[in-house]
C-alpha cells in the first residue's frame, strides 16, 4: 500500500537532482526508478511492494546531501542497495513472525483469477483505451487478439504492417499496457475509494 | 545501517564495468521470473534491471511472454507452480494478472466482432443500392434491413455462444489433462479419494456406484477395472453427464497393474461435477470402437 512520503520538499528536490541536474529528464528516471524498485519487491515476495519503495526513496532522501558530494557511480545502484536490506529485513521479519506462531499453513494454491469484479475491471478498461489515441488502441487490441500460433503469425503481420521490427512492437506494447495497467489500477482504487 | 548500504555500492559500483560486460538472455530472463537462479545471479540481475535501460526493457519483455504463457495455459505444470508462488503472491501482482486477463479477453472479443463486420459492410453496401432506387422500394428496404440487422444480430450471437462454449469445454480438458499428467496428485490419498468402477459389461445387477460430492475434496480418481487382455500404448476416456450435453476428453491415460487387477486412473475436479447420471467410456487411443463402458452417479 503506498503511503504518505515523509520526505521533505527540499530533500526531494535534492533527490531528483541527485539523480540528474535536468529536472524534467530526472522526474522520469525517478518514475523509473520507482516502477523498477517496485518490481524488485514483488519478484522478492515482499508484501507491500509499493510501502517498501515509498521507504526506499524516504532512507536515501535522509542521506541526500552527504551523497551528492560523495557518492560516485550510477546513484540507482544506491537505491538499490537500500533496497535489498529492505527486502532482507522484510524476509528476516517474515521468518520471525512464522516460528514464533509454528504455524502449519496448508499449501492452498493462490486464488488469482476470481470473476469478482470482472464487470468493474471491463468498465475501467474501455474507459482507459478511449484516454489512449486510435492508433494505440487498435495496436494494443490487435496485438492482444489472438492466441499461441495465431498470435505470432498475426503479430509479425502486425509489425510488418507498421513498419517496425517485432522487438521493437513488444517493447511498444509492453509500455502501452503498463500505462494502460496503470490507468486502469488508479481507476479501480478511485471507484474502491468511493464505495 | 549506512556503513553497510555504502560497502554494498562501493562494491556495486567497483563490479558495475564487470557486470554491464555480462548479459541476460531471454532464457535466463525467465529462469530469473520464476525463481530459478541463485540469490549471488538474482542480485546481479536485478542490479542489470535497475541500471540498464535495454536489460531492464528486456526482463520486462521477458516478464509479459511469462504471463501470457500462463494467461494462454502455456505453461508446464511446474513452471505454472512456479509462476503462481511468485505472481500470486502480492495483491499487486494478482491485480496485474486479472488486468492482463481482461485486456486479452477484451481484444480477444473486440477481434470476433470485427471479424463480422465485412459481412455487415456488404449488406450496407446492398441496402445503398435498394436507397438509389424509387420510392416504391423503401418500405420493402426498410424490412429487409431490419431483417438482416436481425439475422446477422442473431449469427453473431450463435457464433459467440459457440466459440464461447468451445472455450470453455477447451479449457476443461486442459485442466483435466493437467491433472491427469502430474504425478504428485496421488502421493496424499486422503485428499484424493479413488472410485473403483466395473466395466458395465461385467458389472452384476447391483445398486449404481455413487460418489457424495464435497467441497474440501477438489479432485476425485476413477479407477476403471479393465476386463480387456489386449493392452495399449494410451487409452481416452469420455465422460458424460446423461441427459445434458456436458462432456469432456481425457487422452494419454495409461493401463496400470493392482491388486483387482489392471485397471485405468482418471482424476476429475470435483468443481466440473455436478448432481447426476454420468457414464464413462473408455477406448483406446486412435481405435474408439474397442470401448468398455462404466457409469456412476454424482450426489450431494
Amino acid at each position: 500500500m503506498r503511503r504518505t512520503s515523509e520526505i521533505p520538499s527540499e530533500s526531494f528536490d535534492h533527490l531528483l537532482a541527485w539523480l540528474n541536474p535536468d529536472r524534467d529528464k530526472a522526474a522520469a528516471l525517478y518514475l523509473d526508478l520507482r516502477r523498477s524498485l517496485v518490481k524488485i519487491f514483488a519478484w522478492n515476495r515482499c508484501g507491500d511492494p509499493e510501502g517498501l519503495t515509498d521507504e526506499t526513496f524516504d532512507r536515501v532522501a535522509r542521506q541526500v546531501d552527504h551523497l551528492m558530494n560523495t557518492f560516485e557511480g550510477n546513484p540507482k545502484l544506491f537505491f538499490y542497495g537500500v533496497a535489498r536490506n529492505l527486502i532482507k529485513e522484510h524476509q528476516k521479519k517474515a521468518k520471525f513472525y512464522i516460528s514464533i506462531d509454528d504455524v502449519d499453513v496448508p499449501a492452498e494454491p493462490p486464488q488469482l483469477i476470481d470473476d469478482e469484479d470482472d464487470e468493474m475491471r471491463e468498465e475501467c478498461l474501455r474507459d482507459c483505451l478511449k484516454a489512449l489515441s486510435r492508433d494505440k488502441r487498435d495496436l494494443i487490441l490487435a496485438y492482444y487478439a489472438k492466441e499461441r500460433q495465431p498470435k505470432i503469425e498475426d503479430r509479425a503481420r502486425l509489425a510488418k504492417q507498421i513498419g517496425v521490427s517485432i522487438e521493437t512492437l513488444r517493447v511498444r506494447m509492453c509500455r502501452i499496457r503498463a500505462s494502460l495497467e496503470e490507468c486502469i489500477g488508479r481507476r479501480l482504487e478511485h471507484r474502491a475509494r468511493r464505495q | 545501517m549506512k556503513r553497510i548500504e555504502s560497502n554494498f555500492i562501493v562494491k556495486g559500483t567497483r563490479e558495475n564495468d564487470k557486470m554491464n560486460e555480462e548479459s541476460v538472455t531471454d532464457t535466463l530472463a525467465r529462469r530469473f521470473l520464476l525463481g530459478d537462479v541463485d540469490d549471488l545471479e538474482r542480485e546481479r540481475i536485478e542490479r542489470l534491471f535497475i541500471s540498464e535501460p535495454e536489460i531492464n526493457t528486456r526482463i520486462l519483455l521477458a516478464e509479459d511472454d511469462l504471463i501470457e504463457d500462463y494467461l494462454e495455459n502455456s505453461l508446464t505444470p511446474s513452471d505454472r507452480d512456479k509462476f503462481l508462488g511468485r505472481y500470486g503472491y502480492t495483491a499487486a501482482e494478482r491485480q496485474k494478472l486479472r488486468i492482463a486477463k481482461s485486456i486479452k479477453e477484451f481484444a480477444a472479443a473486440e477481434a470476433r466482432l470485427t471479424e463480422t463486420a465485412p459481412a455487415i459492410g456488404t449488406w450496407r453496401t446492398f441496402l445503398a443500392s435498394l436507397r438509389q432506387r424509387r420510392m416504391l422500394f423503401i418500405p420493402i428496404a426498410a424490412v429487409l434491413t431490419l431483417s438482416v440487422l436481425l439475422g446477422v444480430a442473431w449469427l453473431v450471437q450463435l457464433n459467440l455462444k459457440k466459440a464461447d462454449e468451445n472455450n470453455r469445454r477447451l479449457v476443461i480438458e486442459r485442466e483435466l489433462a493437467e491433472l491427469n499428467a502430474r504425478p504428485d496428485v496421488r502421493e496424499d490419498p486422503s485428499r484424493v479419494p479413488a472410485l473403483i468402477l466395473l466395466p458395465i459389461s461385467i458389472r452384476s445387477v447391483g445398486p449404481q456406484t455413487e460418489m457424495k460430492r464435497r467441497v474440501d475434496i477438489p479432485v476425485v480418481q476413477l479407477d476403471l477395472l479393465s476386463n480387456q487382455k489386449d493392452k495399449y500404448p494410451s487409452y481416452q476416456a469420455v465422460v458424460r453427464r446423461v441427459g445434458t450435453n456436458d462432456q469432456f476428453k481425457i487422452s494419454g491415460l495409461r493401463m496400470e497393474n493392482g491388486p483387482k487387477g489392471n485397471f485405468i486412473r482418471v482424476r476429475l475436479s470435483t468443481h466440473l461435477l455436478q448432481d447426476g447420471f454420468y457414464q464413462v467410456v473408455l477406448s483406446p487411443d486412435g481405435e474408439p470402437s474397442a470401448n468398455e463402458e462404466y457409469s456412476f452417479t454424482v450426489s450431494e
